[in-house]
């Protein structure tokens, strides 16, 4: 990097220099004189440059007058050219209807409770109905007729074989 | 035989041209430009065509200066506003066997 002064050589045994002089828009003279070993001089060459004015980048009127798109977080975000236009800015996603969906409201996160009635159904057994105290009561040799032991004998088959 | 002038064109029906030059209007040492635009019989123009002729010094150096981009290939002479540039006298020339050993560059004043 050279910074040049008006009207003052810069010499330099390289063929190039980066000029960064902070020139203002315009045109400008440069001059290379080149010498050869033996201090031969040669004569000027000249170039004119043209330092191109300064490009100004538009700003839309929309910044100016409403400077609170700023301070919103989605703009903060998102700060690039689109985004701070008023239809991006204020996109349908942030309307309430869309952050209070249907799911959320109480009704539907409270339904109705009800209360379940449990009638039992009383069912009859298909046989003969069963007393309980004839179960229960234990069966006793009184309550049949006397057995007279003489009078067992023992099984005899009424055809024998043979 | 046509004679240059400096952004003055040369017009003519035929597609070559020889420059001539007298001891008394000799084309100036360093980087000259040559620059040609052709006409359909419609009267369409052409974009320019430019070459660079550099005419040597036989006895001293001959210094040409070119404004260059980062890989040192000649454009246009114009630099962005606050923007840093490179100038090149690479292509200067001396008789051989002799070298080029100093460059010098200044900033003259504004045009």
């Amino acid at each position: 990097m050279v910074t040049l002064t008006t009207n003052v050589p810069h010499s330099s045994a390289e063929p190039r220099i980066v000029v960064d002089n902070k020139l203002e828009p315009g045109k400008y003279r440069f001059r290379l004189v080149v010498l050869d070993e033996a201090k031969n001089a040669s004569l000027p060459s000249e170039i004119v440059i043209e330092v191109q004015p300064r490009q100004f980048r538009p700003i839309d009127p929309d910044i100016l007058v409403r400077p609170d798109i700023f301070i919103r977080p989605d703009v903060i975000t998102q700060p690039t050219g689109p985004v701070i236009r008023p239809d991006v800015v204020k996109p349908d996603v942030i309307r309430p209807d869309v952050f209070r969906p249907d799911v959320l409201r109480p009704d539907v996160l409270r339904p109705d409770v009800v209360k379940p009635v449990i009638t039992p159904e009383v069912v009859k057994p298909a046989g003969p109905a069963i007393n309980p105290e004839i179960i229960a009561r234990p069966i006793k040799p009184a309550d049949g007729p006397a057995i007279n032991p003489a009078i067992l004998r023992p099984f005899k088959p009424r055809n024998p074989i043979g | 035989m046509p004679v240059f002038r400096i952004n003055k064109p040369v017009v003519q029906a035929t597609p070559v041209v020889t420059v001539d030059v007298t001891p008394a209007d000799p084309l100036p040492l360093g980087l000259n430009r040559f620059q040609l635009v052709v006409v359909d019989d419609a009267g369409n123009s052409s974009e320019p065509a430019i070459i660079q002729v550099i005419v040597r010094d036989t006895e001293r150096p001959t210094a040409v200066l070119e404004l260059v981009d980062g890989r040192g290939v000649p454009i246009d002479l114009s630099v962005a506003f606050g923007s840093s540039f490179t100038l090149s006298g690479a292509r200067s020339k001396d008789t051989p066997p002799g070298k080029i050993s100093q460059y010098q560059f200044t900033l003259l004043d504004r045009v």
